[in-house]
């Protein structure tokens, strides 16, 4: 931006003073802008963005980074321990454990992603509805919601999975049914509280549709705590999954799932451990790696009053 | 030997944004059975004041200067040692009672917390002597009131029981933080009225921060107007509302009600970035080029009236 | 209290319902549990469908499963024809044990661990803490269990592996359930405190010169373990889930271990009985932990009493 010539007819003082504000004017940051540079500085929450790329990347091109096929059988290699070759060994089946856990990822990503696309739509929208309308409606939505908040989760999931048969689908589908929750509530409550702020009113005043409002109004005020959920629900997704997986009624053999490896290395724990170490520092890893992004992120939008730093 | 002998106290603790010094180079002087009012805008630092000579402050906010409390500088107290201090020797009594006062123990509770501390008494003594303070500040029905919780009591009530827990281990000092705040006007004059009766019968000090010069002039013998965490101007309280020295003063007496309502242009500067040289200079309708650049001390106008400005120089 | 009891009617409603749309035609199961493959004819699978009543639309059959439920029965099991209320309430003592055992061991961590951090933020201790707290949110159960098997069970030899019956099989059930929780405790417990130390009265009780102990106990803790009893309410809903896994691992005999071994054996009478009981007691505990909040805040309680 470049400076305008200054009309000759202002004074000194009031220069001064018109600078002094365009000076203001530059320095003053958006809220957005302010956010970002917060979560910046949080070292552990851009660790975990660090290591969640690091994951995408490597189930992106996992048919490139992975050194064997993960599904193809090698019986002359089976129960390998870790070494050049096999640097997490292999599983009983000759495979090359660190393949598969590269493919794993892949599907690790891929449920975790789809179901909190999912559970993001409908929970927003049921939220959206809930909170704006109100009245009976909403009563509605928040008792269904307290009926199905009533099971424990991975019950329900597994029962529903249990009944619709092992696969990843209907894993994917259980776990959907079932944590949709979280959004709904987050947004109805962040709903009625920007519903009772001023420029709502005067949209409606100006004859705006519900819907409009809505979108155009609403939506984008209540998109940060769906933003902190959807990152924690990822990491919560995946632990959900792999506990599915575990009992066998999640990706079956022979899908390499993280859940599913540590299963089926349950029953060589003695002569082959490594088995069931490795699957499950990958899970704790990615999961740690949404926590810490999901945290960050949540104190980054938290507007709380300034921190005194230690020195 | 004067009670409270404030030298060249500064405060300030660091933030994202830089140094906030919140208290810039006091000098107090209180004697025995004196009271000082500390007026100011928000956000001048008085609250920060009171805080710093008691040593209520986060581990991270440093606290420079000396305070000397019948000789003794507090702020080379160790923890133990200042521990004993408060509460006993100089106690504070804070704005806005519901917020200070714990919401799941009972007021009796809290009240009989300072006597237990510091006079080590033991249970049925400590609940006596509960009854009798909240008989003093005039708490209907002293004994059913004690085993009520802090948000059954009204807002004046519960400043009666806020001042009764200050007073309760009669202290020599009392820095008393906005305590009539919030409250109704004719609660107001009930609180003030209470606080001379205890401050004759006691003959305790006080330093009374408040931002509202009628309740100072009904309290205090002398006044130190603050801005910007410094002392700009002391007098006497009929001194300084007859004549008001600084600039800054007399735009707050010219904003009262029944003086004109007028408004002094500007805000408080920002802690963080303070202007140089007078610290009020970007506000004031006299400021000359020497206000810019150098810091006025405090000059005196008359018997026992400071200003610090150059006007009076 | 009404809304209780429309939240358990709609927990029997979305029960029955997800039971009643799996695929697969119950009475075919029925049959092929009961008699074996042989009896799968047209005929037969007819007339178990009458006699299960299995004909009826949806609602009748949902009226008449609710009639049968307000008697306390729950069907049979359709691998060994016991009734599905017997075999939970045996089972349901074993859980209850672990759910015990395994919330003492959370709270004892938990509780000072998050008045320590709490107290003594930022350093070194309080980093190490959280960041095993961290780790303990982000690991699966499972992979928990598994470990500590591998180390105290199959290494060291302390422990047995699986099985019940002593006071050392409880050890390892109840400690994977436990740190499981002590971690999510813990960070909740030190964000209480937290929260609590901030607050105004504690600047008052250290204007009167009380010792930081007695503030942190007598004033902070009491304020701050106020949730902290709620979520524990809650939580007992996240030991039910991690009992299914970990009774699964250990060969516990809870209910946990019977609704997984239910759902293998496709047994839908004890799968849907199983849920139904889980959720009720859920709601129960919920209720429960309502109930003592409002005891426990004084604030409420004056609310409640206007």
């Amino acid at each position: 931006m470049h400076a305008m010539a200054e009309p000759a007819y202002l004074k000194n003082p009031e220069l001064k003073k018109i600078k002094k504000l365009r000076k203001e004017a530059s320095n003053l940051k958006s809220a957005k802008k302010l956010t970002f540079q917060r979560l910046k500085k949080n070292k552990i929450a851009m660790f975990g963005l660090t290591m969640i790329i690091l994951l995408l990347f490597i189930a992106v091109f996992a048919p490139w980074i992975a050194p064997h096929d993960p599904i193809e059988p090698n019986l002359g290699k089976r129960f390998l321990s870790p070494c050049k070759e096999y640097p997490m060994g292999t599983d009983d089946l000759g495979r090359c454990v660190l393949s598969r856990i590269i493919y794993g990822a892949r599907v690790s990503l891929q449920v975790s992603m789809t179901v909190v696309g999912i559970i993001a739509v409908i929970g927003v929208t049921l939220g959206l509805i809930s909170g704006y309308f109100g009245g009976t409606l909403d009563e509605l939505i928040m008792r269904f919601v307290d009926i199905v908040l009533a099971f424990p989760g991975i019950i329900l999931a597994m029962a529903v999975a249990g009944a619709l048969g092992p696969g990843l689908f209907n894993v994917m589908l259980a776990l959907a049914l079932v944590s949709w929750t979280g959004f709904a509530r987050v947004v109805r409550s962040s709903v009625m509280a920007v519903k009772e702020k001023e420029f709502v009113e005067s949209a409606r005043a100006l004859g705006c549709s519900d819907m409009y409002i809505m979108t155009r109004h609403i939506l984008p005020n209540v998109i940060t705590p769906v933003l902190v959920l959807a990152t924690l629900d990822m990491g919560f997704i995946i632990l959900a999954a792999s506990s599915l997986s575990f009992l066998g009624l999640g990706a079956q053999p022979p899908i390499p799932d993280w859940g599913s490896m540590l299963n089926n290395g349950r029953a060589f724990m003695r002569t082959a451990p490594f088995l069931t170490i490795f699957p499950g520092i990958a899970i704790t890893t990615a999961v740690m790696a949404f926590n810490f992004l999901g945290d960050g992120l949540r104190d980054a939008l938290d507007p709380r009053p300034q921190r005194e730093l230690k020195k | 030997m004067t009670l409270l002998s404030i030298r060249d106290l500064r405060t300030y603790f660091y933030t994202e944004d830089g140094v906030v010094r919140a208290v810039n180079g006091i000098n107090l002087d209180l004697e025995e059975g004196e009271t000082l009012g500390i007026i100011g805008e928000t956000g001048c630092g008085k609250t920060m004041l009171g805080l710093s000579i008691l040593r209520l402050l986060s581990e991270n906010t440093k606290v420079e200067g000396q305070v000397f409390y019948r000789g003794t500088d507090l702020v080379r107290l160790s923890k133990a040692q200042m521990r004993k201090i408060r509460g006993k020797e100089i106690s504070m009594i804070f704005q806005n009672s519901l917020s200070s006062m714990n919401p799941v123990l009972t007021v009796g509770t809290q009240l009989a917390e300072p006597v237990e501390m510091h006079q080590h008494m033991k249970r049925q003594a400590a609940k006596r002597r509960v009854i009798e303070m909240l008989k003093a500040v005039k708490i209907p029905s002293p004994s059913e009131r004690a085993a009520e919780y802090p948000h059954e009591f009204s807002g004046g009530m519960r400043q009666r029981a806020m001042i009764a827990m200050g007073l309760a281990c009669t202290p020599s000092l009392i820095i008393a933080d906005e305590p009539t705040t919030g409250l109704d006007v004719t609660i107001q004059a009930q609180i003030i009225e209470l606080m001379k009766e205890v401050l004759e019968h006691s003959g305790a000090s006080m330093l009374l921060i408040t931002h509202d010069l009628g309740v100072a002039s009904e309290l205090c013998n002398s006044i130190a107007v603050m801005y910007a965490g410094e002392i700009i101007e002391y007098a006497g309280v009929i001194d300084l509302f007859k004549n008001p020295g600084h600039p800054y003063t007399r735009g707050f007496f010219d904003s009262l009600p029944n003086r004109g309502l007028k408004p002094m242009p500007g805000t408080c500067p920002s802690m963080i970035n303070l202007p140089a040289g007078c610290k009020f200079h970007p506000r004031c309708p006299h400021a000359s080029s020497r206000c810019e650049k150098e810091k006025p001390d405090m000059l005196k106008v008359g018997e026992k009236h400071y200003v610090r400005c150059f006007l009076h120089d | 209290m009404v809304l209780m009891f429309i939240v358990i009617l709609g927990v029997t409603m979305l029960t029955f319902l997800i039971m009643h749309f799996t695929p697969g035609d119950p009475a075919e199961m029925i049959a092929l549990a009961r008699h074996g493959a042989e009896s799968l004819t047209p005929e037969n699978i007819e007339r178990i469908r009458v006699e299960e009543g299995l004909d009826a639309p949806v609602h009748i059959q949902y009226i008449r499963w609710l009639q049968h439920l307000l008697h306390g029965d729950l069907g049979c099991s359709l691998i060994n024809g016991e009734p599905v209320l017997s075999e939970i309430l045996d089972r349901f003592p074993a859980t209850l044990k672990l759910a015990v055992a395994s919330m003492f061991i959370a709270l004892i961590i938990a509780i000072p661990l998050g008045i320590i951090t709490a107290s003594k933020q930022y350093s070194l201790f309080d980093n190490l803490s959280m960041m095993g707290a961290m780790v303990g949110v982000s690991m699966p159960g499972f992979w928990f269990a598994l470990l500590l098997i591998h180390l105290f069970a199959l290494h060291l030899g302390w422990f047995p592996v699986c099985g019940s019956g002593s006071f050392e099989h409880i050890v390892l059930p109840a400690l994977t359930l436990g740190t499981g929780m002590a971690a999510v405790l813990t960070r909740f417990t030190r964000s209480n405190m937290l929260d609590a130390l901030r607050q105004d009265y504690i600047r008052t009780a250290r204007a009167k010169g009380l010792t930081e102990k007695l503030i942190t106990v007598k004033h902070a803790l009491k304020n701050a373990l106020i949730p902290v009893i709620t979520v524990i309410g809650i939580q007992f809903g996240r030991i039910l889930e991690g009992s299914v896994i970990v009774e699964t691992i250990f060969a516990w005999p809870g209910i946990g271990k019977l609704l997984v071994d239910s759902i293998y054996s496709r047994d839908f009478a004890m799968i849907q009985g199983g849920v139904l009981f889980v959720a009720i007691i859920f709601v129960l505990v919920n209720l429960f932990v309502d109930i003592s909040y409002t005891c426990l805040d004084p604030r409420i309680r004056y609310e409640e009493s206007r």
